[in-house]
């Protein structure tokens, strides 16, 4: 060991070595000169003399030199040297192995840097290690809700020495009104201090200073350069959020990215206005004092919330804060997803290794004649591994390269797909680097020792005797060499099953739900989101002209729209089914549930606000009872519509209907009679369950109902009618911000990320599966070719092609039995990750493994016909005359 | 491949174990010294390459058994010394008596042969 690290010492110091040597054998030949002249030669003769005593100066040299570093350089070289010209002389294999082996460090690198540049990656802040969410967490249940009610932040915000800043944050998207246009925006209004988090210095400008408090806003470079030209232009212009003027004092690079996908960021108040401690209204965003930890954060937060409980038990009991690094929060709900599809892309490399394994193991026993008279002739076992990882190396270096390209090529696809489906964050840091590169390289090293260990163990099991032998006569295949592919290709056969099954489960599940029924029909339905600016406060009930006013212009809308001639039906909401706005809490019904005390005992239910008609347009079935009117406005008696789900759960054997219910979306808190039952809908997506819904009047509602989705439905493309819509809102208002979607686009997009999911599983599986099938026609090819001589034999004395077709098939059925029960139960291993994201169906869902095995039982028993058919086929004389 | 070279790599492990117990009984020498020596031993009878000593050199020093170190001949010129370390020393016993083994039952085959 000490004199191989020595060499290895020594091939890093070549150049000194050399010198030694030099320096060294001129001495010697010097003394040998000496004593010639001693003996009376002359100069030259003694130099020559010399020069023949040390047996040549540059032969010397070579030996010395071989001795000090022959294993490691030379051999490498000469492995290396080797290796490529083999591989040059057998460019099918060369191919085919590096293709196979590209696609699937290609594949496993572009998911690598997704995963990567989401989860491994820090954030790209200043000390952003410090940077942490504040958030409530439940003592009774551990659930972390995101948001925090604004009478607890002021008590965070009073504690000292913790944080360097603390902002708190609440919005949207909604519309702001710049220059001379509306449009819907990323809005968020921040505690003055917010950036003080962050730490990243504006483009131009300044950041706020607690003097900003609602009448400052900082913008996104891409916010200014749309509406006004350039970041510089927009400094110290004002845009209108809800009629108030907010002036530009700075311009954010696209480096700040919190929250996702905002533009404009508005200085608020330096205390919530919301201050009660029931409703979760903001979020908190901190950074952590130098030198404070989490857990000393943690243990300080929870004394606070400890003393905040037993003074508001009402509300605080049970509620305690934690500190989450930014981190985590961002990444939480996509990290098992990528996890998973990391899973199942490192199974398409493993067939992929097995496959490539396979091959190197038929090429080496196809040269086993040679690697035996190379063994006779001296060769080592050791060269004769050395040489086969090199050729493995070299293989897997080229692969890797590929697969880099590949992963380069295909990780801008992936996100483009990925982001339409799934929310990725931090999307801009996804790109390759020095992790992913360490990474593909990592992979190929392993896949070469891998692939081109498993031969070796082969040769070095190898007698000489029995390698000559076995390469002089091709009558029948080598046992050990057989069996070692034949459990590869079982290997192949239960990965790949594993994976298809895991795939079919996803693809069943989201076929469930694109069937469900949502409740609704989303088809020929435009959906347009309008939000009418108004200035003023629910918390003091300023403004409320304002907001009854917003309510007029959007009712006005959707008269507008009844009456055009495509149009079959409108309606506005405030919580439209997979939309943007969400709000619940909970209800009590008068005579069933107190409305005194723990307002935390009460049922829960959605809360929604709709005009008239919106029902209709739906295709919702009113139950019972009555649609709400023109006549329900602000001022008259409250009224209210309860779901089915609502009805069943609070009056099981009664009419609800002129019962009288209260809830607490604003205020004054009021009795509301309930006026009619309507049909149930999934709310958040096909995967939602049905839950208790409560809907109200839209204009009894003013402060909520100035940001409302229009839901229009039509005989023909909904998307047709953008262009009028846009108009007839102009009209009633340019101050009116819209956005545009389709129903169908909604829940389409609320269930993005099974389908991303669903769709890059399917893929992987189809690729393993495809792997899967070329390794089994691979070695069934080899298989067929060493028995064509038996095959002959048999053929000639009578058997039929049917019959040797049906031997090799059989043989072939061997393998793809053990693969498959082996594939099953490694599926039923694995799927238990899935679980939890299936829909409709568990994860022993009959239907799904019968499926895969039908889909997958042909496509390998074909990869083996093939060429059993063309062994059965070939003329047996000439097959027995190749001998 | 030189007649010369075969021989020497026949010799290999042998002429490791020429050079240590040269080493320990003259003390340090250069390599031309060392070729002297072992030509006056062999009464030369068998023609060394001096050159084919390196490998051995080299091999020695890696394995720890020998040191170098450059000093001046009494003729002063510069030339590497070689001495023997204490692992050389304790290598050399268990080689001799390998190489006594080995020796003799070479020995005992051939006069069984003869």
């Amino acid at each position: 060991m000490r004199r191989f690290l020595l060499r290895l010492w020594d091939a890093f110091r070549h150049a000194r070595s050399e010198h030694e040597l030099d320096r060294e054998i001129s001495s010697h030949l010097g003394l040998i000169e000496d004593e010639y002249r001693r003996r009376g030669l002359s100069f030259e003769e003694a130099q020559r003399a010399a020069r023949l005593a040390l047996g040549g100066v540059e032969q010397t040299k070579e030996l010395q030199r071989e001795a000090r570093s022959f294993a490691l350089i030379d051999d490498l070289k000469r492995d290396v040297r080797y290796a490529l010209r083999t591989l040059a002389k057998s460019p099918g294999f060369t191919f085919a192995v590096i293709a196979i082996l590209g696609i699937g460090i290609g594949a496993s690198t572009a998911m690598f840097t997704v995963l990567n540049g989401v989860v491994l990656k820090p954030l790209e802040y200043p000390d952003a290690d410090r940077i942490v969410r504040v958030q409530t967490r439940s003592t009774t249940t551990g659930r972390m809700p995101d948001a925090m009610p604004g009478g607890d932040e002021i008590d965070i915000r009073r504690l000292d020495g913790l944080f360097d800043a603390l902002a708190y944050y609440h919005g949207g998207e909604m519309g702001v009104q710049a220059a001379d246009r509306a449009e819907f925006d990323g809005v968020r209004f921040v505690h003055p201090d917010f950036f003080h988090v962050f730490g990243v210095p504006p483009l131009v400008g300044r950041i706020f200073s607690l003097q900003d408090a609602q009448q400052s806003v900082i913008v996104g470079a891409a916010f200014a350069r749309r509406n006004f030209g350039t970041a510089d232009a927009a400094l110290g212009r004002s845009i209108f959020i809800e009629n108030r003027s907010y002036q530009i004092v700075g311009v954010m690079p696209d480096t700040m990215q919190y929250p996702a996908n905002v533009q404009v960021w508005a200085a608020d108040s330096l205390e919530p206005q919301n201050k009660n401690r029931s409703g979760y209204n903001y979020r908190m965003v901190a950074k952590l004092a130098l030198g404070v930890s989490n857990e000393v954060a943690d243990s300080k937060l929870s004394a606070l919330a400890n003393r905040l409980a037993s003074t508001y038990p009402d509300t605080n009991s049970k509620r305690t804060f934690v500190t989450v690094p930014l981190r985590e929060n961002l990444i939480g709900n996509v990290r098992s997803t990528l996890y998973i599809m990391m899973g199942a892309v490192s199974f398409v490399l493993l067939i992929a290794c097995a496959n490539v394994a396979n091959l190197m193991l038929a090429r080496s026993s196809v040269r086993s004649r040679e690697i035996a008279i190379r063994a006779a002739l001296g060769a080592r076992r050791r060269h004769l591994i050395g040489q086969m990882l090199a050729e493995s190396m070299l293989l897997a270096l080229v692969a890797g390269a590929i697969g880099i390209v590949i992963a380069r090529l295909t990780t801008a696809t992936l996100l483009n797909i990925g982001t339409r489906y799934l929310p990725v964050p931090r999307i801009d840091e996804i790109h390759i680097d020095w992790r992913v590169l360490f990474f593909a390289a990592a992979v190929s090293m392993l896949t070469a020792i891998v692939c081109g260990l498993i031969p070796t163990h082969q040769i070095s099991r190898l007698g000489i005797r029995d390698a000559i032998s076995r390469a002089g006569s091709r009558g029948s295949v080598g046992a050990g060499t057989s069996r070692m592919r034949s459990v590869l290709v079982v290997a192949q056969i239960a990965l790949s099953f594993a994976l298809a099954i895991n795939a079919g489960l996803l693809l069943r599940s989201f076929a469930a739900l694109i069937d469900v029924s949502l409740g609704f029909r989303k088809d020929h339905l435009l959906v347009t989101y309008a939000h009418a600016p108004a200035r003023g406060s629910i918390f003091d009930q300023s403004g409320l002209e304002n907001y009854l006013r917003a309510g007029q212009a959007i009712d006005d809308i959707v008269e507008r729209l009844r009456h055009v001639p495509d149009v079959g039906a409108a309606g506005a909401v405030m919580g439209l089914p997979t939309g943007q706005y969400d709000s619940s809490g909970a209800y009590a019904v008068e005579g069933k549930h107190s409305t005194t005390g723990d307002f935390r005992l009460l049922p829960q239910a959605g809360y929604r606000l709709s005009g008239p008609g919106y029902f209709q347009t739906m295709g919702m079935g009113l139950l019972h009872g009555r649609d709400f009117t023109d006549a329900d406005v602000y001022g008259r008696t409250p009224v209210a519509i309860i779901s089915e789900a609502l009805a069943r759960k609070t009056f099981p054997n009664e009419d609800p209907v002129d019962h009288r219910i209260q809830w607490g979306l604003d205020l004054p808190v009021q009795w509301a009679t309930i006026v009619g039952v309507v049909s149930d809908v999934r709310q958040y997506s096909p995967a939602s369950t049905v839950d208790p819904q409560i809907y109200m009047p839209l204009r009894q509602h003013p402060y909520a109902a100035n940001e409302v989705q229009i839901v229009v439905r039509t005989g023909g493309r909904p998307e047709s009618l953008i262009p009028m819509v846009r108009e007839k809102i102009r009209s009633v208002s340019p101050d009116i911000a819209t956005k545009f979607t389709t129903m169908e686009a909604s829940v389409s997009d609320s269930i993005a990320a099974p389908r991303f999911r669903t769709t890059l599983v399917s893929t992987f599986a189809a690729i393993a599966m495809l792997l899967a099938a070329a390794g089994m026609y691979a070695v069934m090819s080899y298989t067929t070719a060493q028995r064509s001589s038996e095959f002959a034999v048999r053929l000639a004395l009578g058997a039929g092609v049917n019959g040797i077709v049906g031997l090799v098939i059989g043989g072939a059925a061997r393998l793809v039995v053990i693969g498959i029960v082996l594939g099953l139960l490694f599926a039923v291993a694995t799927n238990r990750i899935i679980a939890t994201m299936l829909f409709g169906i568990n994860t022993h869902d009959v239907t799904t493994y019968a499926g895969v095995l039908l889909a997958m039982l042909p496509a390998i028993l074909i990869a083996a016909a093939v060429p059993a058919i063309r062994a059965a086929r070939v003329d047996p004389i000439r097959a027995l005359r190749t001998d | 491949m030189s007649s010369e070279k075969t021989s020497v790599e026949l010799l290999q492990g042998t002429l490791d174990l020429i050079v240590l117990r040269t080493l320990q009984t003259m003390g340090p020498m250069h390599a031309y010294a060392i070729a002297s020596r072992l030509e006056q031993v062999a009464e030369h009878q068998f023609a060394l390459n001096q050159g084919t000593l390196y490998p051995a050199l080299v091999r020695l020093e890696q394995k720890n058994w020998i040191k170098g170190a450059w000093q001046r001949t009494e003729n002063n010129r510069e030339a590497k010394y070689y001495s023997i370390t204490k692992v050389g020393s304790r290598a050399l016993r268990s080689e001799t008596g390998r190489w006594r083994r080995l020796a003799g039952f070479v020995e005992r085959l051939l006069e069984d042969e003869a």
